[in-house]
C-alpha cells in the first residue's frame, strides 16, 4: 500500500490529526537537538563569520568586565592618585591615568561597567519584547485586538521621545540601573511594534502560517514557531539598536545633567565632568574625556558586528545551510552537513 | 566571502589617506591650540596714555537682542553690561575692607542719618545732570521694592537736601559697615525720564507692578561708556566722554559679545575674539592652555561652600553628629578638589561664621583664635568619640545610633555646578572612610533651588552657602544663625543651648539670637562692644556649628594684556568686583599705544 493511500485512510477514519511520528526522540536526543540548535549552531556561526566574532568578543570582554572587574580592580576614590595625570605616566599604577580628583579612570570605566549593562540589557528587553509582543499579536490576530493595540502604538508614536523621557527622567528621578534603562526607552517600542506588525501581516498570509491554522494549532504556538523565526534577525538588530540607543540616551542625559547620578561613576557622568573640567580644550586632559568615549563606542560597536554576524542565527534562508552535529531523518543532507532545521522548512 | 574581504581592503585603502589627512590636519589646529606662544606681557600703567581707538571685548550671558535694562526686572537683564553702564553708589576694595567713591563721592553715618553726598559731576548719557533728586528717586523705587535697606529706613525719611546731598533718616540705630554693605550693590540707573512715572505709580499704589513689569529697550546710565546699539551677537557701547571716569578712560569701545557656557568663554579667550573673562572658575590646567598674554586676576568673593544640615533631621538634628562630621571632613583636601589643584578656593579655617580665609583676616576678629574648635579634619579619633557619646556605635564598619539605624543620609548638589560636585564627592568619600554611608545626589538646578532648598521636597544635607557675600561679620552671621533662609532652608531654632564662650565644659545657656544680632547691627563696628558681641555669636556658631563651611570661593577674572595693561593682584583696586568693569574708571585698565 502506498502511503497516500495509508494517508486518506486516516483521514477516513477521522484520526488524521491524531496521528504520531513514527519514530520518537529519546530524552537525551532532544537535549542534544536543543543544545546543537542554540548553543553549537550559533557558536559555528559566530566561529564563521568575522564580524559575529569580533563582536561577540567585545560583549564578552564587557561581561566579563561588569561581572568579574568590580571584584579584581580598584575602587575609584578622591585623590588615590595624583590629579589629572596621563596615562602611563606613573608606570601601571593608572595605566589609562587618572581625572581632576586624582580618581583612576580605569576603575571609574571598570566599576561603571555593570550598572551600564544592567541598564542597556533591561532596555533591550524591554524594548524588544513589548515591540514583539504587541507586533505579532497584532498583527496575527486582527480585528478589534489589532486596531486597539495599533491605536495604542500611535498614540505612543506621537508623543515626542526625548521631551517624554527628560520629563520622566525629571519626576522620577531613576537611580536604578534597571529603571533607568527601562525610562530612556520608554516609547521607543512603539515603532518596533508596527514593524513588526507589518512584517506578521504579510508573513501570516504564507501557506505554512495557514497549514498551521487549519490543523488548530494555537496562536501562541503558530506566532512563537512560524512567525518568530521570520522576524528574529529584524528583531535582534532592534535589540542592539535599543541597546546602543540606550547607551547614548544614558550617556546624553547624565551629560546633561537631567538624570540624578549618585556616588557610582557612570560613562556620561564621566564625560560630563571631563568636558566641564576643560578635558575638550586641554591635551593632557584629553585621556580624561576619550576613555569613557572609547568603552561607550567600543560597545556599541561590538554590539552592531554582534548583530550583523548572527543574522544568520536566525534567518532561516541562510540558516539552512548551517552545518550540524545532529542527524535528523526528515531533513535533506548533503555531501557532508546535515542542517539543524532551526527555520521554517 | 573572498569579494566582500575585498571590498574592505578596498574601503579600508581609500580611507587610509584620509584618516592621514584628517590626522595632519587636526595635529595643525591642536598645535594651534595647545602649543607656545610668544605673548605680549602686561607693561606698567603711567596714567598718561593717549586716547586709542581700540574696542575692549568681554562676554556677557544675554542675548543682546533681548536685554532690556530695569535691573528691577529680572527678565535678561545683562549684569555685567549693567556694572559698566551704570554707575554703583560705592564700590567696595573686599583686600582692605574699605569702600570707595562711585556714584557717590562722600558718605557720613550717624546715629540717627545717613548722608550721602552725589559726585557733583555726574551726568546721565541723555546729557541731563544726575543729581540728589535722582539718588532719592532710586532709593525710593529700591524701598518700595522690598530693598533691605528698608529695615533701616523708610520712603519718608529719604530726602534731598540740597543739589547733592541725600539725607535718610534712620529708624535704627546701624553701623557704617552693615549702612554701606546694604547698598553696596546698589546702581544709579533710574533717570527721571524712565523712572518718574513709575515712582509714581509707586506711589500711589505701593502693590503696583509698574517697576518689575517695565523693560527699558536702552539704559540711561552714568558709567563710563554708554548704549550705542546691539546687533545679534554683540552689544557695543562707546565711551561718554562726559563721564565723571572719563579722564582715566583711553579706549573708544567696551564691547560685550553673546557667549553662553564655560567652555565657549574659556575658548573665546583662547582664541582672543574677546579681551577679558569677567569672573569665571577655571582650574590649573585650563589655564595652562590660555596664551601668555592671558593675566588671572582675583578677588575675595566672601561666600563658599558649606553643608546644610537639616536641623529637624533625627540624626543631624545633634550637635554631635554635626560636630563628628565636621572632625571627619579635611575642608583642605575638598577645598583642593574643588578648585581643581588651584588656589581659586580657600578652605575654611576655624568655622566662627566670619568671612576672610583667603588671607585668614577672619581671625583677626578674634581675640583668642585657639580657644575656638578647629575641627581640623581627619580627626577621626574625635569624631568617633563624639559619636560615641551620642549613642552611635560603630558595627560592620558603619556608624548605627542607639535604635540600631544606620548614620546615612543623601548629600544633594546642584549637577550644574561643578565645582560643588567636586568638592561634594570628596566630603562624602572622607565621611564614608569615617563609616556614614552618604549618598551623592545631584539635582538640576530649578529642582534643586525650587524644591529642595526653597520647597516641600527638603534636603538630609545639602551644599549651601554660608555667607551672603557682605563681609563685616554681622552680615554672615546673622546669614548663619537669624536669617530667614536659616530658618526656612535648614530648620535653624531661633534659641540654642551654649556653654559660656571659651568654655566648652561650661553650663549650658539659652541664648535667643535675634536680639543678640539685633544688638550687633546697631553697634559702632570700630567698638570693643560690638567686637565682644561679634566673638560671642562666633563662639556660638562654632560650637553648634548651624551649617559646616567648608571653603570661601575667590573670584577668577582673566585679562588679555595684548592691547591694553592692566593693574595686577596685589593693588586693591583689582578686589573690586568686577575687575574688568571697574579698572577703567579708575584708569587701571588701559589700552596701550596703538602701533
Amino acid at each position: 500500500m502506498s502511503e497516500r493511500t495509508e494517508s486518506l485512510r486516516a483521514i477516513d477514519d477521522g484520526d488524521a490529526f491524531e496521528a504520531v511520528a513514527d519514530k520518537t526522540m529519546s530524552r537525551r536526543e532532544r537535549y542534544r537537538r536543543l543544545f546543537d540548535r542554540w548553543v553549537l549552531a550559533p557558536g559555528r556561526i559566530i566561529r564563521g563569520d568575522v564580524r559575529a566574532r569580533i563582536g561577540a568578543s567585545i560583549l564578552l570582554l564587557y561581561a566579563l568586565v561588569g561581572l568579574f572587574g568590580p571584584r579584581l580592580y580598584t575602587e575609584p576614590e578622591v585623590n588615590q592618585g595624583p590629579r589629572s595625570i596621563t596615562p602611563l605616566s606613573e608606570g601601571l599604577t593608572h595605566p589609562l591615568g587618572t581625572d581632576n580628583l586624582g580618581r583612576d579612570i580605569l576603575a571609574q570605566i571598570i566599576h561603571a561597567t555593570p550598572s551600564m549593562l544592567q541598564m542597556i540589557v533591561a532596555g533591550g528587553l524591554f524594548v524588544t519584547v513589548l515591540g514583539v509582543t504587541v507586533g505579532t499579536t497584532a498583527g496575527f490576530s486582527g480585528g478589534r485586538t489589532d486596531r486597539v493595540l495599533s491605536l495604542l502604538t500611535d498614540i505612543v508614536m506621537t508623543i515626542p521621545g526625548l521631551p517624554l523621557i527628560v520629563i520622566l527622567a525629571a519626576l522620577l528621578e531613576p537611580q536604578d540601573p534597571v529603571v533607568t534603562g527601562l525610562v530612556l526607552t520608554i516609547n521607543v517600542w512603539a515603532g518596533l511594534a508596527r514593524e513588526i506588525r507589518s512584517q506578521v501581516l504579510s508573513i501570516s498570509r504564507h501557506s505554512y502560517v495557514e497549514a498551521s491554522q487549519a490543523m488548530g494549532l494555537s496562536t501562541p504556538t503558530i506566532i512563537v514557531k512560524d512567525i518568530l523565526p521570520n522576524i528574529m534577525p529584524y528583531v535582534l538588530i532592534t535589540f542592539v539598536n535599543a541597546a546602543r540607543q540606550v547607551i547614548f540616551a544614558s550617556i546624553g542625559l547624565y551629560f546633561l545633567g537631567v538624570l540624578p547620578y549618585d556616588s557610582v561613576v557612570n560613562w556620561g557622568v564621566m564625560i560630563d565632568q571631563a568636558v566641564s573640567g576643560g578635558a575638550m580644550h586641554v591635551m593632557s586632559l584629553a585621556h580624561w574625556l576619550i576613555a569613557p568615549l572609547a568603552a561607550i563606542t567600543l560597545l556599541s560597536f561590538g554590539l552592531i558586528l554582534f548583530s550583523q554576524g548572527t543574522d544568520r542565527m536566525f534567518n532561516p534562508r541562510v540558516r539552512a545551510r548551517h552545518s550540524s552535529t545532529t542527524d535528523t531523518a526528515d531533513e535533506p543532507a548533503d555531501e557532508t552537513t546535515t542542517t539543524t532545521g532551526g527555520g521554517i522548512r | 566571502m573572498r569579494s566582500e574581504g575585498m571590498f574592505h581592503r578596498d574601503v579600508e585603502a581609500s580611507r587610509r589617506p584620509f584618516l592621514q589627512l584628517v590626522g595632519a590636519t587636526g595635529a595643525a589646529a591642536l598645535a594651534g591650540c595647545f602649543g607656545t606662544d610668544s605673548s605680549p606681557s602686561n607693561e606698567e600703567i603711567t596714567g598718561d596714555e593717549p586716547m586709542t581707538d581700540r574696542t575692549f571685548t568681554a562676554p556677557t550671558s544675554v542675548l543682546p537682542e533681548d536685554m532690556q535694562w530695569n535691573s528691577a526686572n529680572d527678565s535678561n537683564y545683562p549684569d555685567r553690561p549693567g556694572y559698566v553702564v551704570f554707575d554703583r553708589l560705592v564700590y567696595f576694595q573686599a583686600t582692605t575692607g574699605e569702600f570707595v567713591a562711585g556714584a557717590l563721592a562722600d558718605w557720613e553715618v550717624t546715629e540717627d542719618a545717613a548722608t550721602l553726598t552725589v559726585q557733583d559731576d555726574l551726568t546721565w548719557h541723555n546729557g541731563t545732570d544726575a543729581t540728589a533728586d535722582d539718588l532719592v528717586r532710586k532709593l525710593h523705587i529700591s524701598l518700595y521694592d522690598s530693598h533691605p535697606i528698608g529695615n533701616f529706613t523708610a520712603v519718608e525719611n529719604v530726602t534731598a537736601v540740597d543739589e547733592t546731598t541725600v539725607e535718610v533718616g534712620l529708624e535704627t540705630t546701624v553701623s557704617e559697615p552693615v549702612f554701606l554693605n546694604s547698598i553696596k550693590s546698589m546702581l544709579l540707573d533710574t533717570p527721571a525720564a524712565q523712572y518718574d512715572d513709575i515712582l509714581s505709580e509707586l506711589e500711589d499704589d505701593p502693590e503696583s507692578t509698574a517697576l518689575s513689569d517695565f523693560a527699558a529697550a536702552e539704559p540711561i546710565g552714568t558709567g563710563p561708556f554708554q548704549y550705542e546699539r546691539t546687533g545679534e551677537q554683540e552689544l557695543v557701547t562707546t565711551k561718554f566722554e562726559d563721564s565723571h571716569w572719563a579722564d582715566r578712560v583711553n579706549f573708544a569701545e567696551y564691547r560685550f559679545r553673546f557667549i553662553d557656557g564655560n567652555e565657549q568663554a574659556w575658548q573665546a579667550i583662547r582664541g582672543g575674539s574677546v579681551d577679558a573673562l569677567h569672573n569665571i572658575f577655571t582650574s590649573p590646567d585650563i589655564m595652562g592652555s590660555f596664551p601668555n598674554s592671558v593675566l588671572e586676576i582675583q578677588q575675595p568673593a566672601n561666600w563658599g561652600l558649606s553643608i546644610a544640615f537639616d536641623h529637624d533631621h533625627k540624626h543631624f538634628g545633634r550637635r554631635a553628629v554635626r560636630k563628628a562630621i565636621a572632625h571627619a571632613v579635611d575642608r583642605e583636601i575638598v577645598a583642593e578638589n574643588s578648585a581643581g589643584g588651584g588656589d581659586a578656593k580657600a578652605p575654611v579655617g576655624t568655622p566662627t561664621g566670619i568671612v576672610g580665609n583667603f588671607d585668614d583676616s577672619a581671625d583677626d576678629w578674634l581675640d583668642n583664635p585657639g580657644g575656638f574648635e578647629e575641627y581640623a579634619g581627619r580627626n577621626t579619633d574625635r569624631a568617633a568619640e563624639l559619636l560615641e557619646s551620642a549613642g552611635f556605635s560603630m558595627e560592620d564598619g558603619t556608624w548605627v545610633d542607639e535604635d540600631g539605624e544606620t548614620l546615612t543620609f543623601e548629600c544633594k548638589v546642584p549637577a550644574a555646578w561643578n565645582e560643588w560636585v567636586d568638592a561634594l564627592i570628596t566630603f562624602n568619600q572622607h565621611l564614608q572612610d569615617f563609616g556614614i554611608e552618604t549618598n551623592l545626589i545631584t539635582r538640576d538646578d530649578s529642582v534643586y533651588f525650587g524644591q529642595d532648598l526653597y520647597g516641600d521636597t527638603g534636603f538630609d544635607a545639602a551644599g549651601f552657602w554660608w555667607s551672603d557675600g557682605w563681609t563685616y561679620p554681622y552680615h554672615s552671621l546673622n546669614w548663619n544663625l537669624n536669617s530667614a533662609d536659616a530658618q526656612t532652608v535648614y530648620n535653624y531654632p531661633t534659641s540654642v543651648d551654649v556653654p559660656p564662650k571659651g568654655d566648652p565644659d561650661g553650663d549650658p545657656e539659652t541664648v535667643e539670637l535675634a536680639p543678640e544680632l539685633e544688638a550687633l547691627v546697631g553697634m559702632d563696628a570700630d567698638s570693643d562692644a560690638a567686637r565682644r558681641k561679634i566673638q560671642e555669636l562666633a563662639w556660638i556658631f562654632n560650637y553648634d556649628l548651624p551649617q559646616l563651611p567648608v571653603q570661601e570661593k575667590i573670584d577668577q577674572c582673566f585679562v588679555s594684556v595684548e592691547n591694553f595693561k592692566v593693574a595686577e593682584n596685589p593693588d586693591p583696586a583689582t578686589s573690586v568686583q568686577y575687575p574688568t568693569t571697574y579698572l577703567p574708571r579708575v584708569g587701571k585698565l588701559v589700552a596701550k599705544a596703538e602701533d
